[in-house]
């Protein structure tokens, strides 16, 4: 038998043997999503409570599903049934749980729906629940289903058969021009042609060669790399393994940032359980390739997330972006050819060469082929990680999969691609999701981020928390980027606070201009969120200007917090919770005394008779204000 | 700490990476990790091991964020101010935290002993807004429940 078969075998075995139907298994979700929701407390319980089941069981571990809007997630398979997964399952629940699901009680009420494609009793299947229903799980397949620290769940999954393809009846050209075919795109954003970046690296002729994998996710709000690193690690490496093979690298570099110390464990450990298994280092699945991989962890730098600063950080330099041309290909890490390709870009070529090019490419449109992974956050009742087909309808994974804004709220905007990007104005939200729809409307469907924005929520707040970003993570290499954000950052700050002038809108423009002759896409890019917000929101970049009003009461430096006298009980709740004790009783009511105050909520969060206000910092404005603010 | 105390701790760290490349960003978390912080004595080996200069170091070092110079705060007061936790109110608790601390953010108190630090958006946006107190996180915070999530460095205050 060749290696890889029976690697194969013995993994299937192991998997089978964990299937085994005929006994209790319990999973938990153990990704960092349920970890900071206490899933860890909530597995030691199960354990406890196992412990007095007399049949046999299993407790296993298993990655996220990406449906963190229901952590911590508990999966339960009675002897002889399919497993029911459950959620949000804390601690103090989770004998109980157990205890009612041993009983008979299905508990259908806590369930998100079985494992499987029929449903049992009232509870559906997963998979045609409206999370799940509307998605296409090529990269989430496995996530949540398989334990990220067991190779064997993997192998028996499918990982490795590409790699195993491609070392045993294909050539490096032969990969090349499958992954070319398909269409697939860099996944960080740029969707630049994969196949055509491996073939600039292939026809380099010094040596080493060198293929890096960015996994420094910096964008906040997108942890879709995340989840893949945690939930299924081998798809990542046997991706980096298989591109190496095909461009002639021998050494591979993981950058992961220090913000997921979890997913760096994870990485190192599916390293040298490769390694053990003869798929990494020398002569892999007994061929002649050799690859090495080395997991490196970033240290808190955005710009690392860029190809070039991605190079100076791991040589021994300051991160900072170098100046292109000449570009990595020619001349990359130590100077040698070399590639930096997404965590996601390689999530993707196993299955490629697995189904083919033409499977891969079926799903998407034109321009855009493949499934992409979108984090979902903000205003939304499902935050949590979905994979859909290009083409999809912006509002369709906003409202069918992740549930639409809370109740009672209006969608206002949602934010793709993160501080680098603009906004899609909750009117434009049926929107393909695809490259050319969204430049058109002048923003990026970038690396997977969405922030959702509902009506409560105010674009200039908004787009400041985005200046600051840029400002502080500008590497200060050009003059152009260096300035240009502290100016864009002073101009939001001043719009904010009410002290904006006439000519800012204009600034704004010119600063966009000359930003484009920035050294790297920071610079280039840092305007957009600005620029986009204008263009979409300009009444309420004008009533700040020229109303000094924030009309949803969001901007400290236009709105008080004020008692109402004819809603104020006197109850008292609020005059402790004031961090600088300026609320007292003033007569029969109690009062804020202006000057102290830091707007930060408090008094209005405790209040029982919604008698705190917002009220409107400047008395020349119209009632119309302080109604919208209430509205919101 | 003496500048042969810190020797004596490093040598046998940094052993292994004499004479190579690519290796700077590990050695410095290594360091960070033993020290707690990387000093300008341990700035000064950790450049004689590399055969580079202590600029070229102290130049990387101070590009990153979670790389430190001084040492820690006893207590460490962390929060993020990414999008959805900015929407959902983390600059109202950034400046509750302000008041009960009496310092800004990202500054220490006066007598080095707890700091107040954004972070960066580490994907948690389903708990926003947070705080992470001495290493805890306190996630889904309300702003009234700010004096209770810092208790352990406001008891220290008070000691």
């Amino acid at each position: 038998m060749r290696p890889f078969d029976d690697l194969k075998e013995r993994a299937k075995e192991a998997w089978r043997g964990k299937q085994d139907s005929g006994r209790l298994r319990v999973t938990v979700a153990l990704g960092s999503c349920g970890l900071a929701t206490g899933a860890e407390e909530t597995r030691a319980a199960l354990e406890r409570a196992l412990a007095h089941y007399g049949g046999p069981a299993s407790l296993g571990t298993v990655g996220c599903l990406g449906a963190c809007f229901a952590e911590p997630l508990v999966a339960i398979g009675l002897p002889g049934e399919s497993a029911v997964v459950y959620g949000p399952v804390p601690a103090a629940d989770a004998a109980d749980l157990l205890e009612r699901v041993l009983r008979g009680d299905r508990n259908s009420d806590r369930a998100l729906g079985v494992l499987a494609d029929a449903p049992q009793g009232d509870i559906p299947s997963l998979a045609s629940t409206p999370f799940f229903a509307g998605q296409e799980r090529r990269l989430l397949a496995n996530c949540g289903l398989i334990d990220p620290a067991e190779i064997d769940d993997a192998l028996a999954s499918g990982a490795y058969e590409g790699l195993n393809r491609a070392l045993g009846e294909m050539s490096p050209e032969d990969v090349i021009a499958e992954v070319t075919r398909s269409e697939l795109a860099g996944r960080g954003g740029a969707y630049f042609p994969t196949g055509r970046k491996w073939q600039f690296l292939r026809n380099a002729r010094a040596l080493p060669k060198y293929m890096l994998c960015n996994a420094d996710e910096g964008d906040p709000g997108a942890f879709v790399n995340r989840l893949t690193m945690e939930s299924d690690p081998h798809s990542l490496l046997e991706g980096i393994l298989i591109a190496a093979y095909a461009t002639g690298c021998e050494k591979a570099y993981l950058y992961i940032r220090s913000e997921y110390p979890a997913a760096v464990a994870q990485m190192r450990l599916a390293v040298r359980q490769a390694r053990e298994r003869g798929l990494l280092g020398e002569g892999i699945l007994g061929s002649g390739f050799t690859c090495e991989v080395e997991v490196v962890m970033g240290a808190g730098a955005y710009v690392c997330g860029e190809e070039t600063g991605l190079i100076a950080s791991i040589q021994d330099i300051r991160g900072m972006p170098l100046v292109k041309p000449p570009f990595p290909a020619e001349r990359g890490l130590f100077g040698q050819p070399s590639n930096v390709n997404n965590v996601e870009t390689y999530a993707n070529v196993p299955l490629i060469l697995r189904h083919g090019a033409d499977w891969w490419r079926a799903a998407g449109v034109e321009g855009m082929r493949g499934t992409k992974l979108f984090s979902l956050s903000g205003d939304i009742r499902r935050p949590g990680v979905v994979e859909v087909p290009f083409g999809i309808p912006l509002g369709r994974v906003v409202d069918d999969l992740g549930g639409g804004v809370p109740e009672g709220r209006r969608l206002k905007a949602i934010q793709s691609g993160g501080p680098l990007s603009g906004f899609v104005p909750a009117e434009l939200a049926d929107l393909p999701i695809e490259r050319d729809a969204f430049s058109k409307i002048g923003t990026l469907v970038g690396s997977g981020g969405l922030v959702v924005l509902d009506n409560s929520r105010c674009i200039v707040d908004t787009v400041r928390m985005f200046m600051y970003f840029c400002q502080d993570e500008s590497c200060g290499r050009c003059t152009t980027c260096r300035i240009g954000t502290m100016r864009l950052v002073d101009i939001v700050d001043r719009l904010a606070d009410g002290r904006g002038k006439p000519s800012d809108f204009d600034s704004i423009e010119t600063l966009n201009r000359f930003m484009q002759d920035a050294n790297c896409v920071h610079g280039q890019f840092s305007p957009m969120a600005i620029m986009s917000a204008l263009r979409h929101f300009r009444p309420e970049w004008e009533a700040h200007l020229r109303e000094r009003a924030c009309a949803t009461g969001v901007c400290e430096g236009l709105v008080r917090y004020e008692i109402d006298p004819q809603a104020c009980t006197a109850c008292g709740l609020c005059e402790p919770v004031c961090p600088t004790d300026v609320i007292s009783r003033a007569g029969t009511v109690f009062a804020i005394e202006q000057s102290g105050c830091i707007k930060c909520g408090a008094c209005l969060e405790i209040c029982p008779d919604n008698a705190v206000r917002l009220a409107p910092a400047y008395a020349a404005e119209a009632v119309r204000g302080l109604a919208m603010a209430q509205a919101g | 700490m003496t500048a042969a105390d810190i020797e004596a701790r490093l040598a046998p760290l940094l052993a292994p990476y004499r004479g190579q490349r690519g290796v700077l960003l590990h050695i410095l978390h290594r360091v960070q990790e033993e020290l707690g912080y990387i000093g300008p004595e341990a700035v000064r080996l950790v450049a004689r091991t590399l055969g580079t200069s202590p600029s070229l170091v102290y130049g990387s070092l101070t590009f990153y964020a979670d790389l430190r110079t001084r040492p820690p705060a006893a207590h460490r007061v962390q929060i993020c101010e990414g999008p959805t936790c900015r929407l959902r109110g983390a600059p109202r608790i950034e400046r509750s935290v302000t008041a009960y601390l009496g310092i800004a953010v990202n500054r220490e108190s006066e007598d080095g002993r707890w700091e107040f630090r954004v972070e960066q958006c580490a994907g948690l946006c389903h708990l926003a807004p947070y705080l992470r107190v001495d290493g805890v996180l306190r996630p889904n915070l309300r702003v009234v429940d700010v004096p209770q999530a810092l208790a352990p460095v406001l008891m220290e205050r008070t000691a």
